[in-house]
């Protein structure tokens, strides 16, 4: 094998964004807004989405900044090596703790809904292991399965939606806008956190992109799709089970799945709801952990990422098991640190590299 | 990983540069390139001596001429040449019709030009000049003539042994196709494609491979069409082969593909003429290798091994059927059983009650858990396949009776396996036969038990951790260069007009473009517009 | 290249090691449970579980035995008790293919939300199961009749609850989620149906109950009971559940009859709507309910009955009116325990926000007590069935 180049097609590119968009937020979101904004929740996730939007435009202009280099190069190039790496630092930081929720999401959905008597930990190591051996096998290998599975995702969600519709009740959006537009925005900060401003971490990707003038057009594609599933799923959820119910439960849309009867043969799917959760959360886990590997060879310039998979692997499943003990940790976890982290890494120290990044070209053109 | 292969690869060609400097050097010490001497008798001596006086081998030596003072000597192989040419043409050319030209040979030129210019028949006849290629052209069937008196000899082709005729080719069998098939014959083989494709685009390539077997390999392309890179690719691999000898091109398929260590075969092969022109004319390489009737196809793509040549044939929309059909037997064939095992150890829940209930009923009494009697009874299907296969035709049936019915009805009575078992391991048998590249079956078969152990340990969850790494695996695959799950993945909507699915061949415009780079675009049919169905309704009417 | 296939085997090599624990079930080793009866005990819960047998039911050798078995256990908690249940049984309950819950009248008077609980808790139990309460002084007893035609019990009751929601009327099937989102629903109340065992209660456990036309004991289904929060207060009778369904929009295709002169009328209704509109007036809610059924002539007995447009009216605004009574009647009835049972307090929440945060305070002693409710019904009888006119009618002259 000749070390080639890694190319991915803004096709992959886009598949990519709309896995990881509804990786680990498609089950979890619908609560998090039905507990905001109660039944307007779905008008939080539409307000969201349109964020989401701008703020992937806004990333794609970092990116534009410097077209051939990752995020980490970037603020290097733009902040200094001092301020730059601290800044690197504290992004890398937020990168292993996004992979280790995502872990622990997917563990934590596993071992409440289905392996119920099953180790959290083997549960971990498992799914661990399967996502470095994809990371091992390479960006192109994740981008091009993620191709192959997107239709299949797709259509489940699809299949599952059609099969719902029958059990609709319009009631349960009503009264509209009963919390006033404070209670829509609550529900949009969570949201946004999760999972819009998580893209930050495909600016690392950004450089190996096919055609990189139509990164942000593939962003945007990405973002719209992945948005639209969340936010069809979070209608649903809203629209048959009720924002009470949605709120009550810890998986609402996989509830959701267990409501689906066709005719008295096809029912009990909520396994569909489960391979959607479990294809897309590990096309998610998949892209942050071969972003920190690949990110910490480029800081230590290290020749190839793929040694770095084992240690790194094993520290996500490490921490995931001493930090999230249980349930109630993870949840705090969450709430006091993580949803501000996100708003910090993600959205303040991107725009003051983006402005930093303008001024300094400007002047160099003066 | 694959800078351990590399590593390992430049040790092994270290090792093998060794070798040949060794060969070279005791070629060198021994065998020196001698030349033909003009003395007949020693060089009869010394082909016999070289040949260790194998019984196969005739030399007649013979007096010519007016005189009768020029001695010449024929040497051959029995059973390589074509004994009637060797007796009726040959040997009464140089007994009988020599004395007219010896008669005309005013200008008394030597014997070899006489032979050259004038007398001697056969099509292809080349001079020789030393003693190792004429040795190595009396092993592969031609006639060495040898001249007393001069250190030039000829090699006349007169190859001609006996070989199986064209007969229905036995994998890749089709209702409605050509019924003709590959044979062990390199030549025939070279020329059912070249009657396929009458181009002068189609260029054979000829190489040797193997040390002792010197097996004839042909490379045949599309100039023009094929991807010069992939071609000098397969090129360099082919060179790269350095082995004793090459029987079937599974063996050589292994010393040339990308990647060893997977379940999936990343080479084609074929035993039907059409399919291999068809290949060609997408851009594909054929390799052809004496001795066997299966032909080598590069680059292979994942889907080709779920397509039959048939699907051209058939309409559009029959093919296409049975083409997702195939797609959904190879699903299945895969995983059945382990789907089995994880809905009846893991996710009862799915189950509609009455379903259950009957699953249950049946189960009741079995000693082992549904893991070991799947495990079983897939291991049982898979010795009586074996053993089907390698048996003589007569007994194979009779074993498909001992197994099916006795063994399986029996195994059921007593208790031992449930019914339902019995019916998913013959919906996968059946399913896997359906796969029409044995290649991929053997995957299929192999993969099926690797399935099986993640359903039986952590469910419907292992079952997708399974798919997901099969689906890393495939994707990281390539075959020349090319992405082996294209055109899904990477995604190309041109190719999906001719993957899982076929289109009418007037959509089929344009060649798999991963493949044939150099001429993507093919002659461009409209869809048929019957003008005159209107006029004979008409007259119909 | 040589390490990862090692890996792999290793993997391969613990996987089977692995597999023998945790959550791996055979078929054979599951008590399929089926039905669950919960009673209040002295202290705590007293559980009776109906098992499946399923070589019984779809075994090859079928022999005499019960199709399905019972178990019991008493537990301070639900969850504790049915633990115990593997005292007795011989193999671990199975929750999941739970059909049919029977609620103890006892227990329904004090209160089901601490059983809810456990049954939405547990990842066992879905919530696709009817809810029932029993007429019977024990709710295990229920549990303890055989079936004719059905095998099992528990799936005959849950067909009837669904073939007689459809076509009959009086009942309603309640799921597990319908019953959490209306009891945790501040202006609304659940409903459950009512199941009790007609006939001869000593012989409903043998196999003689199957061995005889008509059995001597069966299973049926009647009437709803209403609740107040989590609490029984009260039985509706047949034709109050029937006003209930209309009021509730839960009729698929039901029966109504009139008297006429010689006889009934009977027209089947094929299809009702039911709208609830909410209007402020002076301040205080004001609800109208408007219902509209389609409807077939099903049989006719009446004496000089033409069946032509107007006396097609006349029997559309007859059935209309009484329709409205009986719902009327409903609403009094469900007032008189003051409870919301029709959610009409949801409906105000839904259509004025503002004005439901005014009167939610005590809303059925109060609010719901003195709402003032309209209601207005519409029939349309659209077809006479297969024969036009009575041929009775014709057997007059």
């Amino acid at each position: 094998m000749k070390s080639q180049k890694i190319i991915i097609s803004n096709l992959q590119f886009s598949t990519l964004v709309v896995l990881f968009t509804v990786g680990s937020s498609i089950l979890i979101i619908p609560r998090k807004l039905a507990e905001a904004a109660e039944q307007d929740a779905w008008i939080s996730a539409i307000l969201t989405v349109i964020i989401g939007l701008v703020l992937v435009t806004f990333y794609s202009k970092i990116a534009g900044l410097h077209p051939d280099k990752h995020y980490f190069d970037c603020v290097k190039h733009i902040l200094g090596k001092w301020l730059g790496g601290f800044v690197i630092a504290i992004t890398y930081i937020f990168f292993f703790f996004l992979s280790v929720l995502v872990l622990w999401n997917i563990g934590d959905f596993l071992k409440t809904q289905i392996l119920v008597n099953t180790p959290i930990t083997v549960i971990f190591i498992l799914f661990m292991m399967t996502v470095i051996f994809g990371v091992r096998a390479g960006l192109e290998s994740i981008a091009r399965s993620s191709e192959i599975f997107i239709p299949w995702i797709l259509s489940l969600m699809f299949l599952t939606v059609i099969f719902l519709i029958g059990s609709l009740e319009t009631e349960n959006l009503l009264p509209v806008f009963e919390g006033g537009i404070q209670s829509i925005v609550y529900g949009s900060y969570y949201f946004l956190s999760f999972p819009f401003l998580e893209l930050l971490t495909f600016l690392m990707i950004t450089p190996y992109v096919k055609t990189k003038k139509r990164v942000k057009h593939s962003f945007m594609e990405g973002v719209l799709i992945g948005g639209l599933v969340l936010t069809i799923a979070i209608t649903f959820c809203i629209l048959v089970l009720g924002a009470d119910f949605t709120e009550r439960n810890s998986f609402p849309f996989y509830v959701l799945g267990k409501k689906v009867t066709i005719a008295d043969i096809l029912e009990r799917v909520e396994v569909f709801i489960a391979i959607i959760w479990f294809l897309s959360i590990y096309f998610k886990l998949a892209v942050t952990v071969y972003v920190l590997t690949s990110g910490l060879q480029s800081i230590f310039k290290l020749k190839d990422y793929r040694p770095l998979t084992l240690p790194i692997g094993m520290l996500i499943i490490v921490t995931a098991t001493l930090m999230f003990s249980t349930t109630m940790k993870q949840v705090e976890f969450s709430e006091v640190f993580f949803y501000p982290f996100t708003y910090i890494v993600c959205l303040v120290i991107p725009t003051t590299v983006y402005i930093t990044g303008l001024i300094k070209q400007k002047r160099k053109r003066a | 990983m694959k800078k351990g292969i590399q590593l390992r690869r430049v040790k092994v060609q270290k090792k093998q540069q060794q070798k040949e400097q060794q060969q070279n050097n005791t070629d060198k010490k021994n065998k020196t390139p001698i030349p033909l001497s003009t003395n007949i008798d020693q060089n009869i001596q010394t082909i016999k001596q070289d040949l260790g006086n194998s019984a196969d081998i005739v030399i007649r030596k013979m007096n010519i001429g007016s005189s009768g003072n020029d001695q010449i000597a024929i040497c051959y192989t029995n059973g390589l040449v074509d004994t009637k040419t060797v007796q009726n043409v040959i040997i009464k050319t140089l007994l009988v019709d020599i004395r007219e030209a010896y008669l005309q040979n005013e200008n008394k030129s030597k014997l070899s030009e006489l032979f050259e210019n004038h007398t001697l028949p056969g099509g292809e006849i080349t001079k020789v000049t030393d003693l190792d290629n004429s040795k190595h052209d009396l092993l592969s069937g031609n006639t060495i003539l040898l001249i007393n008196g001069e250190s030039v000899g000829f090699s006349i082709d007169t190859k001609g042994w006996a070989s199986r005729s064209i007969e229905e080719p036995s994998t890749q069998t089709v209702v409605r196709g050509p019924k003709e098939g590959f044979v062990e014959s390199l030549r025939t083989n070279t020329a059912l494609v070249r009657r396929k494709i009458k181009s002068e685009d189609l260029w054979i390539e000829q190489i040797q491979i193997g040390q002792k077997t010197k097996t004839d390999i042909a490379i045949l392309y599309m100039n023009g069409i094929v991807n010069q890179k992939i071609l000098d690719e397969v090129k360099t691999r082919l060179k790269r082969v350095q082995v004793d000898g090459i029987f079937e091109g599974g063996s050589l398929e292994e010393l040339i593909q990308d990647e060893t260590f997977t379940p999936f075969p990343t080479i084609y092969n074929t035993e039907r003429p059409d399919s291999a022109a068809s290949n060609l004319l997408e851009g594909r390489v054929v390799i052809i290798i004496d001795g066997t009737p299966f032909a080598l196809v590069a680059p292979a793509l994942f889907v080709q091994f779920l397509q039959s040549s048939e699907d051209y044939y058939q309409r559009a929309d029959m093919a296409s059927f049975l083409r997702l059909l195939r797609f959904v037997a190879f699903m299945l064939a895969l995983l059945i059983p382990s789907s089995y095992i994880a809905v009846t150890t893991f996710h009862q829940d799915m189950l509609p009650t009455t379903l259950l209930v009957s699953l249950a009923a049946q189960r009741e009494g079995v000693p082992f858990p549904a893991f070991i009697e799947a495990l079983l009874m897939e291991i049982v299907f898979e010795i009586l396949r074996e053993a089907g296969v390698r048996m003589p035709r007569a007994i194979g049936s009779a074993i498909s009776i001992v197994g099916a019915l006795v063994l399986g009805q029996a195994a059921v009575d007593a208790g031992i396996v449930s019914n339902v078992m019995v019916i998913v391991v013959s919906i996968t048998a059946i399913s896997s036969f359906v796969i029409p590249e044995y290649n991929l079956a053997i995957a299929v078969r192999l993969l099926r038990f690797f399935f099986m152990l993640l359903a039986a340990s952590f469910g419907m969850f292992g079952i997708i951790i399974g798919l997901i790494m099969m689906v890393i695996h495939l994707t990281s695959l390539r075959s020349f260069g090319v992405p082996y799950l294209s055109p899904m993945a990477p995604f190309n909507k041109e190719g999906q007009k001719d993957s899982l699915i076929r289109l009418p061949q007037w959509a089929l415009f344009s060649r798999p473009k991963m493949i044939a780079q150099d001429d993507y675009i093919r002659e461009e049919t409209p869809a048929p517009e019957p003008k005159n169905s209107e006029d004979l309704k008409g007259e119909g009417e | 290249m040589r390490k990862k296939l090692v890996l792999i085997l290793f993997f391969l090599v613990l996987l089977p090691v692995l597999s023998g624990c945790w959550d791996k079930k055979e078929l054979n080793e599951l008590a399929i449970l089926t039905g669950l009866a919960i009673d209040q005990a002295e202290e705590g819960y007293r559980v009776t579980a109906q098992i499946l047998n399923p070589a019984e039911i779809a075994g090859e050798a079928q022999t005499n035995r019960v199709a399905v078995s019972t178990y019991e256990a008493t537990g301070d908690s639900l969850f504790e008790a049915i633990r115990k249940i593997t005292d007795s049984s011989p193999r671990k309950l199975y929750l999941a293919h739970l059909r049919i819950v029977v609620l103890g009248k006892q227990l329904a008077e004090q209160g089901i939300e601490d059983t809810l609980d456990f049954l939405s808790r547990d990842h066992e139990v879905r919530t696709d199961f009817f809810l029932l309460v029993s007429e019977e002084k024990d709710a295990s007893s229920i549990l303890k009749v055989l079936t004719p035609i059905d095998k099992i019990p528990t799936n005959k009751l849950y067909q009837s609850i669904e073939s007689s929601q459809k076509n009959w009327a009086p009942t309603l099937g309640v799921k597990l989620d319908q019953l959490i989102s209306t009891l945790i629903s501040e202006g609304n109340n659940p409903v459950l149906t009512g199941v009790y065992i007609e006939g001869d209660t000593e012989f409903g456990g043998s196999l003689q109950n199957v061995e005889r036309i008509p059995s001597p004991s069966l299973l049926k289904l009647q009437n709803l009971a209403a609740f107040k929060g989590d609490k029984l207060v009260g039985w509706l009778t047949e034709s109050e559940s029937k006003a209930y369904n209309y009021l509730t929009d839960n009729v698929t295709n039901t029966v109504a009859v009139q008297s006429c002169t010689g006889g009934n009328v009977t027209i089947e209704i094929n299809n009702s709507a039911t709208d609830i509109k909410v209007v402020e007036e002076n301040g205080q809610p004001k609800v109208k309910v408007t219902l509209t059924s389609e409807a077939a002539i099903g049989e006719v007995q009446c004496e000089n009955q033409f069946l032509d447009e107007r006396t097609i009216n006349e029997l559309e605004a007859s059935f209309a009116k009484k329709k409205e009574k009986m719902s009327l009647d409903t609403i009094e009835t469900a007032k008189k325990w003051q409870t919301d049972i029709f959610g009409f307090g949801e409906k105000i929440y839904q259509q004025k926000p503002k004005l439901w945060q005014r009167v939610k305070e005590n809303w059925d002693e109060e609010g719901f007590v003195n709402l003032e409710v309209d209601v207005k019904a519409e029939f349309n009888i659209k077809r006479t069935g297969t024969i036009g006119e009575s041929f009775q009618s014709d057997g007059e002259d």
